[in-house]
Formats: structure tokens, C-alpha cells, sequence
């Protein structure tokens, strides 16, 4: 239930490795927040800096309009759940889930209603006298979580904490923990490396690498409108399609041109393009598997289609992915399961022009990041 | 069959025979030797020469000096157990900070370890000496240390202490190395200070070990005699008169063999009982 603000925080550690670099965020009262990024990319990094386990560097950290860089840990009233859950071992489940109240020195009868208020919202009221070293992984996050919840913190800060589960039981506590957050109606971090996760989680997803903030979105922005290369093949399953290509030009209409392959730009294209002298520039094209389009009539052959020969093909229920080359690389596109496609014979495919996306060769940027913004706040 | 039967059931004592054997000669026999001896009158060489029973017993239970040796033992047991106990635990935490230099620190605590006994005592006899010492230099007193009843117990004791914490820095050092981090830094956001984490996390997680180190000091302690020998032999009066010292003095100055044998029984029952009780308390007690 509090507000926070990392104004360009930074955290080199002792062995010079620069963990994060110049972080920048607004945290609103009751935010669901999510760092996502690859492994070691320095999300449990920020997390412990916000928690107070690990020296800011650099930059502050303010707490409802108060600096917190110098404040303790204990004296910052967060909760966190770890990665490895950290239960104390040689306590039972009880005493786990009371430890934060006990340590308060909390009347007992007030600790014994909220741990069994709190067990009976998590499940685990039979758990409670078992020692942690006699649970499961599922059950020993639940307590995990239920001693962060027991008590009422500023700020839920979780770092990892359904990497350990199976499959299925993520899918649950997933959506368990979407409807936490809506009881309890307070503010969340929750760092995870899965972007489905992710993206399924959130509302305002912060999306990492290397130490630095790659964008800010919710997941239907970051989806359509990736910033950069990077998170355009981070987020969404299955990934994007990247082609290396060039703009070339002919009779004042653009072209991207990607091993002897040549497809004409629509009106909109054409003109950012050339608005933003892209042409006769590389660029590298990105479309999803899904905004590739099959072209039924075989014979049917335009500007913009081209010919693939599908060499793989993989039916993962009412969708099915068939693979294709360009080149040395390998491609994908969702079609139907119902759809006839024959394995190494000429099939003609579209771009899905509205949905293509452009980025700079030599940056990485996405060329039509801002112009999509306009288009889709209009 | 029936040989196969006799084989199988004698096998696995002749894999024994050789350890039973270094035991029967260096354990069991002085053992039951002693037993033996402390029925009995001995003459000068040690030899049991007159059967007396329980006398010996008797005539311990209306010593004075038995008793004062027992309680002088319990007082040093006592002082050299919590002491040494606490350095070790101190030390030990302390090292496992990662701070610059610690694995000097390291060293230097382990190092008491190293240490005999009476060679450790002749430092100490040197360092109290009242007119040279350095400890009366440094303390701008003027205290015979080792030759002051009020004190002489309190030192041998104290020598004891460290002596004996450099073996249980290692047992504590090597608990706490074994304790997760990450569960100091979950207490650290639940909001416990260092005292409701060593109390609530440190304890428990090296109970095991300070029982065991416990079980084991106490024996160690009772059993004392070098640094005895040299620093105060067992003076001055009889204040620093250690059970297992007296026991040396019965036998070899006073040859009374047949009393040093039955104090050495009782000793053996006194720590024979200690070691069980704690046992029975840790059943309680402990958390693994
Ligand atoms: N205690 C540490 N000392 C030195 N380097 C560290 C330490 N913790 C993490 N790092 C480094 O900082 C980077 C970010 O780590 P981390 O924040 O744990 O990443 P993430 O949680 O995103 O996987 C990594 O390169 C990692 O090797
Ligand atoms: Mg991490």
C-alpha cells in the first residue's frame, strides 16, 4: 500500500559487474508490477535493492516520498517471498507464517486468528504443525507467501516464486495469485524470467536486459508495439519471425528485398519509410507466425506475396505450426490444423502488413514504434 | 548347513577382533583394573594387597578433601564450559561475516587447538606471574594470580576455556556454514533485529552441534590435569585440587593406589550419569 520511486538507481557489485544501470520507476499505490528478462539480466538485483539486501550504488529509492536508500531492511515493513522460499527449518509452518507477527510481539490470540485466517485462504490449515523439510514444493510456497500476507506490508516484493513448480500447479497459483492481489489490494513486484508469466500476470510489465530497462508496458502494448528488438522476440509465443532485408525503391514505391525476394510496402509503410529515410537502408523485418498469411489459390502470385516451401510441420491441436527457410534461417507460421499444406511443395504467403514490424539494423529500434502509438491511441 | 549357520553367525565378530582386541588392552583392562585396585589396600608398587570391600569408597565419602575436589571440579567445569562455549560461538560468528582478514581471524581462533596443554600453561604461568606479567602490567594490578586462592581456580580455568575454544570455534564455525543465508535475509524484511535472528534462526540451527559440543567440553573439562600440573598444582591450599589431579596425587606422591582407583570409578559414574541425563534432555531439546 505504498508508493515507490527508483530514480536512476544503479548497482555495480564488488567484482565490477554492473547488475543495473541507470533504473528508472514509478510504482503506483496497489501496482501489480513485473520485471521480466532473461536470466541474470538483474531483476533479483533491483528487487534486493528495493528490499534493502543490497547496497544502491547509485541513484535513489524513494518510499511515499521519502528516501529509503539508508533505511534498514527491517525497518522498510516489506514482505518477500524468495526464489528458494527461505522457510525457516526448524520451525513448523505455524510459527513460520507467525514469525513476522511474533517478532512484533503481536498479543498471541491475534497471531493464532490471522495464521489461521491466512492458512485457510492458502489451503495449508492441515500443513500447520509439519516442519518445512516435510512438504511439498507447492505447499512450501504457499506458506512462502502466506507469511508475506499474514502481515500488512507496504510493498509484496516475490522474486521467482512458481519457478519451482510443475507446469500445471503454476497455472494455479497463477491465478491465485491474481486474485491476492485484487483481495488484498496492495502493492506488488513480482520478478519472474517466463513471459508468459508475465504477461499473463501483469498490468504494467517491466521488461529487462542486461541491467537495463528495455520498456515499460502493459502486455497488449508490448505485444503490439515492442520498443526494440529484443522485446519483440521476448515477448510472445512463439516467437517472432526476424528476416534480415533491405529497402529498395522503384517508381517511388518501397520494397523489402531479403534473399532474391521482393515484396511491395502498403501506402502507410511507404510513407514512414521514406519519412524517416529508410530507404535503401537495411533493416530487419519482424513478424509474428500468426500475421503470416497463406495464400489458398496456389497460382495466385502478387507484389507482396512470396513463395515458401514448407519443410516441417508440427499439429499442436486446433493450430499447428509448419516451418520454412529463407536462406540459411529457419522460419514459422501458425496456420489451422485444417489447412492442406504439402511438405516441400511451392505454397505462396503474405505479410500481414498491419501487423509487420520494422527494426533498425543497426540499433535495433523499432522503426515504427511511435507511429504505431499514435495509430492505436486514435 | 548347520556350518554355513555357525560361519554366518561367527563372521562378523573376527571383523571385530582386531579393534576389540587395541580396546580390550588399552580400554577394558585398565577399566576393570581399576575397578579391581579400588576393592583394595595397595602396597608401594600398586600391587592389590588387602581386600577392604567398599572401604576406600567409605573413606572418600568422609573426606573433606573429596568433597572439596568435587565441588573445586564442578566450579571449574562450570567456569571452563561456559566459557569456552561462548568464544567458540563468538568467534565463529564473527568469522562468518565476510569481512577483509577474517581468514586471519579464522586461523587465530583455531589456533588454541594446536596448543598442549602445559605448554599453553607455562605461557600463562609466565603472563601471571605477579612481578613480570604482563597481565598485572596491562591491568596496573598487583594480583599473585595463581598463587591467591580467590583467583588460582578462575585462572586454570580460564586457560581451560581457551584452550578448549578453538575445537568448538571449528564445530561452530562448521554449524553456521550450514545455516541457508537466505533465511537471515527473509528475518532481515520480516523485520527482526540481530538478536531475534541469532535467538529465532542461529540457536536452533546449531542446537545439534552445541549439544554435541556441550556433551563433549564437559567430558574434556572433567579431565583437565596438564594445565593443572604445571600452573597451580592443585594449590594454593587444595583451591584448584581437580578431581582427576587429586586422583594423580593419591596415586603417585601418596600411593594410595586403592583411593585413586575408587575416585577414578566415581569420576567414571559422574560423568557416565552427566552424558546420559544430557542425552535424555536432548531428545527434548534439540531440533534437527
Ligand atoms: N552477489 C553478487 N556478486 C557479484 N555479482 C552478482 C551478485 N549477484 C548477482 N550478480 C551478477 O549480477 C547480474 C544480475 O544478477 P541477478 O540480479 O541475480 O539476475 P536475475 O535475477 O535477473 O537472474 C548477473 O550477471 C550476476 O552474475
Ligand atoms: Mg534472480
Amino acid at each position: 500500500m505504498s508508493k515507490l520511486l527508483l530514480k536512476n538507481v544503479s548497482k555495480i557489485y564488488d567484482n565490477e559487474i554492473s547488475a543495473v544501470r541507470d533504473f528508472n520507476l514509478e510504482i503506483k499505490d496497489k501496482e501489480f508490477v513485473i520485471f521480466v528478462g532473461p536470466s541474470g539480466c538483474g531483476k533479483s538485483t533491483t528487487l534486493r535493492m528495493i528490499a534493502g539486501l543490497e547496497e544502491i550504488s547509485q541513484g535513489e529509492l524513494w518510499m511515499d516520498g521519502k528516501l529509503i536508500n539508508f533505511i534498514e531492511s527491517k525497518d522498510r515493513n516489506l514482505a518477500m517471498v524468495f526464489q528458494n522460499y527461505a522457510l525457516y527449518p526448524y520451525m513448523t509452518v505455524y510459527d513460520n507464517l507467525a514469525f513476522s507477527l511474533q517478532i512484533r510481539n503481536v498479543p498471541k490470540k491475534e497471531i493464532h486468528k490471522k495464521v489461521r485466517e491466512t492458512a485457510s485462504l492458502l489451503q495449508i490449515e492441515d500443513l500447520l504443525w509439519r516442519k518445512p523439510n516435510a512438504l511439498s514444493g507447492g505447499q512450501k510456497q504457499r506458506v512462502a507467501i502466506g507469511s508475506a500476507i499474514i502481515r500488512q506490508p507496504n510493498i509484496f516484493l516475490m522474486d521467482e516464486p512458481l519457478s519451482n513448480l510443475d507446469a500445471k500447479l503454476r497455472g494455479q497459483m497463477r491465478v491465485e495469485l491474481a486474485k491476492l492481489h485484487k483481495e488484498l489490494s496492495t502493492t506488488i513486484i513480482y520478478v519472474t524470467h517466463d513471459q508468459t508469466e508475465a504477461m499473463t500476470l501483469g498490468t504494467k510489465i517491466v521488461v529487462m536486459k542486461d541491467g537495463m530497462i528495455q520498456q515499460i508496458a502493459s502486455p497488449k502494448i508490448l505485444y503490439e508495439n515492442p520498443r526494440n528488438l529484443f522485446v519483440a522476440g521476448f515477448i510472445g509465443t512463439p516467437t517472432m519471425n526476424f528476416i534480415e532485408a533491405e529497402v529498395t525503391t522503384k517508381n517511388r514505391r518501397l520494397y523489402l528485398e531479403f534473399n532474391y525476394k521482393k515484396i511491395k510496402l502498403n501506402d502507410i509503410l511507404n510513407h514512414t519509410l521514406y519519412a524517416k529515410g529508410y530507404v535503401n537502408e537495411k533493416v530487419i523485418i519482424g513478424i509474428r507466425p500468426n500475421d503470416i498469411e497463406i495464400i489458398a489459390d496456389k497460382e495466385y502470385k502478387h507484389a507482396d506475396t512470396f513463395t515458401i516451401y514448407p519443410n516441417r510441420r508440427e499439429i499442436l491441436g486446433a493450430q499447428a505450426n509448419v516451418y520454412f527457410d529463407i536462406g540459411e534461417k529457419n522460419y514459422l507460421v501458425c496456420v489451422d490444423t485444417e489447412d492442406e499444406i504439402i511438405l516441400n511443395e511451392a505454397m505462396q504467403i503474405r505479410f500481414n502488413q498491419e501487423k509487420l514490424h520494422l527494426f533498425d539494423a543497426n540499433t535495433q529500434e523499432n522503426i515504427l514504434y511511435e507511429n504505431k502509438n499514435t495509430r492505436s491511441s486514435k | 548347513m548347520m556350518k554355513n549357520r555357525i560361519v554366518k553367525f561367527f563372521a562378523p565378530y573376527t571383523y571385530l577382533v582386531p579393534s576389540l582386541l587395541i580396546f580390550g588392552i588399552f580400554l577394558f583392562f585398565p577399566f576393570f583394573k581399576t575397578i579391581y585396585l579400588s576393592l583394595y589396600k595397595t602396597n608401594k608398587m600398586g600391587q592389590a594387597k588387602l581386600f577392604v570391600g567398599l572401604g576406600n569408597y567409605m573413606e572418600l565419602f568422609q573426606s573433606k578433601s573429596f568433597y572439596n575436589s568435587i565441588v573445586v571440579t564442578i566450579i571449574f567445569v562450570l567456569i571452563s564450559v561456559c566459557v569456552s562455549m561462548l568464544i567458540g560461538l563468538l568467534a565463529a560468528m564473527l568469522c562468518n561475516k565476510s569481512l577483509p582478514g577474517i581468514r586471519f581471524f579464522s586461523t587465530a581462533y583455531a589456533l588454541p587447538m594446536a596448543i598442549a596443554s602445559s605448554s599453553a600453561a607455562i605461557v600463562f604461568k609466565i603472563m601471571l606471574n605477579p612481578s613480570v606479567g604482563i597481565m598485572n602490567k596491562l591491568l596496573r594490578l598487583n594480583v599473585n594470580w595463581i598463587n591467591d586462592p580467590k583467583y588460582a581456580l578462575i585462572c586454570v580455568a580460564l586457560l581451560t576455556a581457551w584452550l578448549n575454544s578453538g575445537i568448538n570455534f571449528l564445530y561452530f564455525s562448521a554449524g553456521l556454514s550450514n545455516i541457508d543465508e537466505t533465511i537471515y535475509e527473509r528475518a532481515s524484511v520480516d523485520g527482526a533485529n540481530e538478536w531475534q535472528k541469532f535467538r529465532r534462526l542461529t540457536l536452533p540451527g546449531l542446537s545439534p552441534i552445541l549439544f554435541y559440543t556441550l556433551v563433549v567440553n564437559i567430558i574434556q573439562a572433567f579431565q583437565s590435569f596438564g594445565q593443572v600440573k604445571i600452573l597451580t598444582q592443585g594449590g594454593p591450599g587444595e583451591s584448584t585440587n581437580l578431581i582427576v589431579y587429586s586422583i594423580y596425587r593419591d596415586a603417585f606422591f601418596n600411593f594410595r593406589f586403592g583411593s585413586a582407583a575408587a575416585q577414578s570409578v566415581l569420576l567414571f559414574i559422574i560423568i557416565m550419569t552427566l552424558t546420559l541425563l544430557m542425552f535424555r534432555l536432548e531428545k527434548r531439546g534439540v531440533s534437527y
